[in-house]
């Protein structure tokens, strides 16, 4: 398991140089980090030259990604050379607001994605389990962007008229109010709420489905008959002997989901205006901030890369039959 | 008369596989003379009729993608034309989606967005497909050295989160205004590698089977054993897969033009509309509305479409197809 491991770990470090490398090429060929300055009429050619020696863009690309290399593997993550923050703090406090409302989007998926698929997969083919499905189909088929703005329409703008209310129930944008000193558990929901419907409506589409096959396909397993033959009540039947092997195949693609997380929420963060790696991405690309970009990338892929091994080691410890290749 | 009957069915059933037997036994009401002379092909349009939703979506779809070539036949306005008369109105008579800022016929523009999404989404699905099904073959069918590569390669792909490599590759192209086929070449280059992935796991179990054995025993070359014998087998997975991700290459171009990384203004497409529509997401709430449920109307109907397809096309999968 450890050689599986290990093996693993190596096959993923060029995957990681490579994505970087067509990152940089791609940025680098695209976008110029001077060009608002190279507009500004106070600034004059010399100092534009002296600017570029500063950022280091005189030097050949190749130079320049290897010196980059060399900083982030050793920690030094440098600062922008847009914005001249230092690049690590932001890039943390994004990470952690971005895993923060995906956890809550993936937690509520799972309690209500869970309790669907195996109601539906107890009761097939009734009016719960037909509704359910083409529930489940709407929501693989929502348009993200368009899903978030009709829930800030409605529930952040219709609701609080219909109500008379002065301040909305829930917040259409941001984290926190504004001016709110200290952690204010209450404000920080009425923050969370809406980014979060709009990330559970689509993940409980895809984990009730999961829930139902994998349910259904363990009903008809023989060690529920030999549970159900031994006299074991039906509701532990259900609970112990099937929910618990159905639950396996979820955990992976639970797992998956996490991995995706990081680089994954761009589109409900830039419209709730949340403070994450979606919207920083959407930012420093805009910029051609790839001091800001190279190491973003790096961190996405990178939590892609650790929870799809994460996932395959889950698979083969819950489900002995599994053995690794 | 009876017994000749059962003789004869008996003789012609060594020629017909035990799926059409299975299929004929359901449908022992029906006169089993019949049943015997039925093709694959008429077996799965019968599968795929018993599907409703299916049909009732493929009828849709219909609808909308002729709408939408028609546009300028059906719809009286131009999509860029300004009714200064009647600028950012609710639905009325005369604009049965209202109107924008600029006064143009929100309808109009919903029809000619749609020549956009629909071109896109088909376009990208076959040719990623395409590309999906060349790679997925070759690394299924020969392994070794190449599968490796070629699935790392596919790995590679995977890892970078999907919308990102979609915006820095947009971003190359800002400079020169997107077309349409330039989204189309960008999305293909990122679309197919769950294809790819499908077809090497139908190419490694195929390629064990028996009538392959066969094939390659009396001398067939392996170009003729992967096109006349493996593909046609691998096909109906191939084309439910091709039909499921017109839906996805249409959200994900919508997104992309959300992001105004997609299809540029004027050129409407649903995703640009949008992206407009959120600036005046209280003024003009229409425009919001209608571009998005067709996104979410289309989307909806590729699905069950492809759902009702794997029925038809796919049966051993059904099992999982209900996942």
């Amino acid at each position: 398991m450890w050689r599986y491991i290990a093996r693993r770990i190596i096959f993923s470090i060029p995957v990681l140089l490579i994505s970087s490398v067509l990152v940089f090429a791609v940025i680098k060929s695209t976008t110029d980090p001077v060009a608002a300055a190279s507009l500004s009429p106070r600034f004059r050619p010399e100092d534009l030259v002296r600017l570029r020696e500063d950022l280091g863009l005189d030097r050949p690309p190749v130079e320049q990604y290897l010196s980059w290399l060399g900083g982030f593997a050793s920690g030094d993550w440098g600062d922008s050379i847009i914005t001249n923050r230092p690049v690590l703090p932001d890039i943390r406090t994004a990470l952690r607001n971005t895993i923060i409302l995906g956890l809550a989007g993936v937690g509520v998926s799972l309690v209500i994605g869970v309790g669907i698929g195996i109601y539906s997969a107890l009761r097939q083919y009734s009016a719960f389990d037909y509704i359910a499905t083409g529930a489940a189909f709407v929501g693989l088929s929502l348009p993200t962007f368009w899903f978030a703005l009709m829930v800030q329409l409605v529930l952040g703008v219709y609701v609080t008229r219909w109500l008379g209310l002065e301040q909305p129930l829930f917040y259409t944008t941001g984290m926190t109010t504004p001016g709110v000193e200290g952690f204010d558990l209450l404000d920080r929901l009425r923050h969370i709420a809406l980014p979060t419907l709009v990330l559970a409506v689509q993940i409980i589409a895809v984990y009730s489905r999961y829930m139902r096959a994998s349910m259904l396909e363990v009903l008809q397993a023989d060690y529920l008959r030999t549970a159900r033959a031994k006299g074991v009540r039906e509701r532990r039947v259900v609970v112990r002997h099937g929910m618990r092997n159905a639950l396996i195949p979820l955990t992976t693609q639970v797992a998956l989901d996490i991995g995706a997380i990081a680089g994954g929420l761009i589109i409900t963060e830039t419209i709730f205006s949340w403070p994450g790696m979606g919207s920083l991405f959407i930012r420093a690309i805009g910029l051609g901030d790839y001091s800001v970009v190279l190491p973003w990338v790096m961190i996405t892929v990178t939590f892609v890369i650790v929870f799809n091994l994460i996932a395959d080691i889950l698979y083969a410890t819950l489900d002995p039959r599994i053995r690794y290749a | 008369m009876r017994e000749e009957l059962g003789e004869d069915l008996e003789e012609q059933g060594v020629h017909v596989s035990a799926e059409v037997a299975a299929e004929a036994a359901i449908e022992a009401e029906l006169p089993e003379v019949a049943t015997q002379t039925m093709t694959q092909r008429q077996l799965a349009w019968r599968r795929f009729k018993r599907h409703k939703m299916a049909i009732a979506s493929a009828v849709i779809l219909l609808a909308v993608t002729l709408a939408a070539i028609l546009a300028d036949v059906v719809s009286r306005y131009e999509y860029s034309e300004l009714d200064l008369q009647a600028l950012t109105q609710g639905p009325s008579l005369q604009h049965f989606m209202g109107t924008d800022t600029l006064g143009r016929d929100e309808f109009t523009r919903v029809l000619y967005g749609g020549r956009i999404s629909l071109l896109v989404g088909i376009t990208v699905a076959l040719s990623a497909g395409l590309i999906g099904t060349v790679i997925g073959s070759v690394a299924g069918y020969y392994g070794g050295w190449l599968d490796n590569l070629l699935m790392r390669v596919t790995d590679l792909f995977l890892a970078i989160p999907f919308l990102v490599t979609l915006v820095i590759a947009s971003i190359a192209l800002r400079e020169t205004l997107p077309t349409p086929w330039d989204i189309i070449v960008v999305l293909t280059l990122f679309f197919w590698m769950a294809e790819a992935r499908i077809v090497r796991g139908l190419f490694l179990s195929l390629k064990e089977k028996e009538f392959v054995e066969a094939a390659r025993s009396l001398g067939a070359s392996n170009r003729r054993i992967i096109f006349l014998h493996i593909l046609p087998n691998a096909m109906g997975p191939i084309i439910v897969g091709v039909t499921l991700a017109v839906a996805a290459a249409i959200l994900t171009e919508s997104a992309l033009s959300f992001l105004g990384f997609g299809v540029q203004p004027p050129t409407p497409t649903w995703g640009n509309m949008l992206s407009e529509a959120r600036n005046q997401i209280t003024a003009a709430p229409w425009l919001l509305w209608f571009p998005g449920l067709m996104i979410l109307l289309t989307a909806l109907c590729v699905n069950f479409l492809g759902d009702g397809m794997r029925d038809a096309l796919d049966p051993h999968q059904r099992a999982s197809a209900d996942a």
